[in-house]
């Protein structure tokens, strides 16, 4: 009974062994004076524990900045989703520009938006809801224009004007690609927020994700704690993969070939 | 999530591309002079507060001693502690405290000579910002790097509280928000400021009592191997600041200008002449502070003081982060 | 004479798409009420399209089409049709698939509820009123597509090529259902299709369409009466008459080539 539920579970385990086993190994390899540059694992899990009130503070901080962003981001995103779905005009006169902004490297706009907008929060917020932003209004908008015509014709044998299509066909049958646009955009959002504080990270009131914890165990030359901040950072990004992935099924299993069991 | 194991899987890749280097790379023989080349790396960009090495390069001191010198410029995100204490190269500089830090972590670096006997370093506001002195930095805004020693020094030393900012690069920020505070090198930023119609005032960092040494470090490893090397280097190094504060540093600014795109003439002259003027190469003679010269007890001083703030996590013995073999003689 | 005025009228409907390519070139019919009318024809012929222009769905580019003599854009629940896939909304359960034309006309829910089980009753899918539709077999996503076409209780049902994607019991099982559904209803029916003994089970009149350009070849009465069973394929006049039709379909074929 409990094995068959741990059965799916040994690859990654294996996996992740070999792979710590490659982190000793590795370790052996280096000359030692340059030994300082990997941590050894046990090194790291001690400086976990070292720290681990730095970290939980950090981690807190940089979730409250990515979640921010991350909401407002889709929220907007589906909103102009919805009004580029309308015509192929809007989406013509509105597409260059948003490539445009999808280019603009976010960590040399980041200085100036400190600048616009204040350090801290507001800056980290921004910077989250610039990288994750894309992502969610091109997928969706997408979705929104790849409706299957057959459904589409049907809607106009019903005589459905264009918000009872929007509302009954469109947006349902984007959802898909809406989730897909989610899943990416929320392993971006945590990097957003840590890269963020980088250049507008604020230490007020317990404040400071871990792009700036990162920045403090860089300057002391703290390696094990440097790579617990990074492994902490990663664990997020974890976090708001799986909670995505929760929705995303929630919503579309019940419904989704992509949910369908496959017989091997 | 792939990402977590494409970072260890790329740094595990390039640490193998590491591991096989040699040491002795970090001194190879130029075949054609026979000259022994090494490295230094700066800490910033070219600037008067890198003058002595250039004009030893510049005046041929480091040719007279066997060496032949490769400049290495820095820039914003440079690290070059690491970089010594990883073999890339074999010379460059920082600060005292920050190199005990690193030593304290098992970074194989070490002290070879001072660069400068007290630091310029200084909180940087406008004119007409209410701040006057240090301790009225209670409950504000400093714009400097996360993780600066100095930092948890000032609170501790006068009590108050300091919020920390991460320095960003340029004069931007500083320009349009006449609250911020920010550190700056009390040799470069006010000048340049000042230049641009901005007023600005200081406050020397030394002042609190925080004054460490500006020092020349070397790849721990590479000191024992090669001690000859690096006794050319450090005393073709101090003479050629000893010229450069002495004589005239035309030869180390006009190699500086050309290294340096933003670096203009009237700048090199402020820094240089604010360098002397505040002695912070020479340091006070009475002192018994010179060119070059390190004082253990002032070390271990400053070794306390970072073990008192919670820097330094244990008491770390001198041996272990500075050696005094290549010193020059007391005057 | 018709007994009756005339449901739908076709005169001289032509199709263009774009400025060269004429696909029907002037059909004329007229259909009365309660009328079961099979479209076949080769590959190409056009007869897809025929049906769309009755829908309203493809604009007519000359000639009249009149349907209880208005023009389909005029009409709303009169006319249902009913596509070759079921095209359900994947993520909408059964009842929430056939009250779909009636949610999008504005009815309200207790009236919805009551329409969806009598018109699941009449394809006898009531037991699947929550099922999702890719728990469904092929025929039976196909009774549910009836049954939503059904739900505004329509007097024209278009229908294209709806079994073709089935077997053949299935398709034969669905035939009959759909007489049935007729003889509660009594809507009129265009029904297209590929199988000739499909269509001489179902329809009192086939049309044999030519391609290129699509024009009706030919009109056959199949004056077999109502209500049909099961046992009406064994028939040898129904063998006779299937057999006819595809004979003259084969010529219609040979035409063309």
């Amino acid at each position: 009974m409990l094995s068959a539920r741990l059965k799916p579970l040994w690859p990654p385990l294996l996996t992740g062994v070999a792979f710590i086993g490659l982190w000793y190994l590795a370790r052996e390899i280096i000359a030692p004076e340059r030994k300082f540059m990997l941590p050894s694992p046990h090194a790291v899990w001690i400086a976990f524990g070292e720290h681990h009130e730095a970290l939980l503070s950090a981690s807190f901080n940089t979730v409250i900045g990515a979640l921010v962003g991350f909401f407002a981001a889709t929220l907007i995103a589906s909103l102009l989703a919805i009004t580029l779905s309308l015509s192929g005009l809007i989406r013509a006169a509105l597409y260059p520009y948003l490539m445009m902004l999808q280019m603009m490297p976010i960590i040399v706009i980041s200085p100036i938006l400190v600048l616009w907008v204040g350090a801290g929060l507001p800056s980290v917020a921004t910077i989250t809801f610039l990288i994750s932003f894309f992502p969610l209004v091109v997928n969706t908008t997408q979705g929104l224009i790849s409706t299957d015509r057959k459904l589409v014709e049907l809607f106009t044998m019903y005589r459905a004007d264009r918000w009872q299509e929007l509302r009954y066909l469109r947006i349902p049958a984007a959802l898909p690609y809406f989730f897909t646009g989610l899943r990416i955009a929320g392993v971006l959002a945590p990097i957003g927020a840590i890269v963020g504080d980088f250049s507008a990270g604020n230490s007020a009131g317990n404040g400071g994700g871990l792009g700036f914890l990162a920045l403090i165990y860089s300057a002391r030359f703290k390696m094990d704690a440097l790579f617990a901040t990074v492994l902490s950072g990663c664990a997020l990004g974890f976090l708001f993969a799986g909670a995505i992935a929760l929705i995303s099924r929630l919503s579309l299993s019940h419904w989704h070939e992509s949910y369908e069991k496959v017989d091997r | 999530m792939k990402s977590p194991s494409l970072i260890f899987i790329s740094l595990v890749f390039a640490l193998f591309h590491f591991a096989g280097c040699q040491r002795s790379e970090l001194a190879t023989t130029d075949q054609a002079t026979s000259l022994t080349k090494v490295q230094l790396q700066l800490d910033w960009f070219p600037e008067p507060a890198h003058g002595g090495f250039f004009q030893a390069a510049e005046k041929g001191y480091y040719a007279e001693v066997g060496l032949e010198v490769e400049i290495i410029p820095g820039g914003p995100g440079g690290r070059p502690i690491p970089k010594v204490a990883a073999g890339q190269v074999a010379f460059s500089m920082g600060r005292s405290d920050d190199i005990m830090l690193a030593v304290q972590e098992g970074l194989p670096v070490l002290i070879v000579a001072a660069l400068m006997q007290h630091d310029p370093q200084a909180i940087l506001l406008h004119a007409s910002h209410p701040v006057n002195k240090l301790a009225d930095l209670d409950g504000h805004a400093i714009m400097a790097y996360p993780g600066s020693a100095w930092i948890p020094y000032l609170k501790k030393h006068y009590g108050i509280e300091i919020d920390l900012l991460p320095m960003s690069y340029g004069l931007a920020r500083f320009v349009a928000d006449p609250e911020l505070i920010q550190a700056c090198f009390v040799t470069d930023e006010p000048f340049r400021l000042e230049q641009q119609g901005t007023a600005v005032k200081t406050l020397l960092l030394s002042d609190s009592g925080y004054d460490p040494y500006r020092v020349i470090v070397a790849h721990g490893p590479f000191v024992a191997e090669n001690p000859a090397v690096v006794r050319a280097f450090v005393a073709a190094s101090l003479r050629g600041w000893a010229d450069y504060i002495n004589g005239d540093p035309a030869p180390a600014h006009e190699r500086i200008g050309r290294e340096n795109d933003h670096m203009t003439p009237a700048q090199m002259e402020f820094s240089h002449s604010e360098m002397i003027r505040r002695r912070f190469i020479t340091g006070d003679l009475q002192e018994g502070e010179s060119l070059g010269s390190l004082d253990p007890q002032r070390l271990d001083g400053h070794a306390a003081l970072l073990l008192e703030v919670g820097v330094l996590s244990a008491p770390l013995p001198r041996e272990r982060y500075v050696t005094f073999e290549f010193l020059p003689h007391s005057p | 004479m018709e007994p009756s005025p005339p449901f739908v009228r076709l005169q001289a409907l032509r199709k263009k798409f774009g400025a060269d390519s004429l696909v029907i070139d002037g059909i004329d019919l007229t259909v009365a009420p309660g009328e079961f009318v099979a479209v076949i024809g080769p590959s190409g012929c056009g007869k897809s399209t025929l049906l769309k222009m009755i829908a309203g769905l493809s604009p007519v580019s000359s000639g009249q089409l009149s349907i209880a003599g208005q023009s389909p854009d005029a009409l709303d629940s009169e006319l249902a049709y009913v596509f070759q896939e079921p095209t359900l909304l994947p993520w909408l359960n059964v009842s929430a698939n056939v009250e779909l034309p009636l949610r999008l006309r504005g009815i309200p829910a207790e009236s919805r509820a009551k329409t969806v089980t009598r018109c699941l009753a009449q394809v006898r899918l009531r037991e699947k009123a929550t099922a999702f539709p890719r728990q469904l077999s092929g025929g039976q996503q196909m009774r549910v597509s009836l049954a939503r076409a059904l739900s505004l209780s329509p007097r024209l049902l278009l229908l294209d090529e709806p079994f073709g994607a089935l077997d053949e019991m299935t398709r034969n099982h669905l035939n009959e259902e759909l007489l049935r559904l007729r003889e509660e209803a009594g809507w009129t029916a265009f029904f297209v299709t590929h199988s000739v003994a499909e269509a001489v089970f179902l329809a009192n009149r086939i049309v044999i369409m030519s391609a290129n350009p699509g024009r009706i070849a030919h009109l056959v009465e199949i004056e077999i009466p109502y209500p049909r069973r099961p046992e009406t394929r064994e028939d040898p006049s129904f063998q006779q008459r299937v057999a006819h039709v595809t004979q003259l379909l084969r010529s219609v074929e040979s035409k063309a080539a």
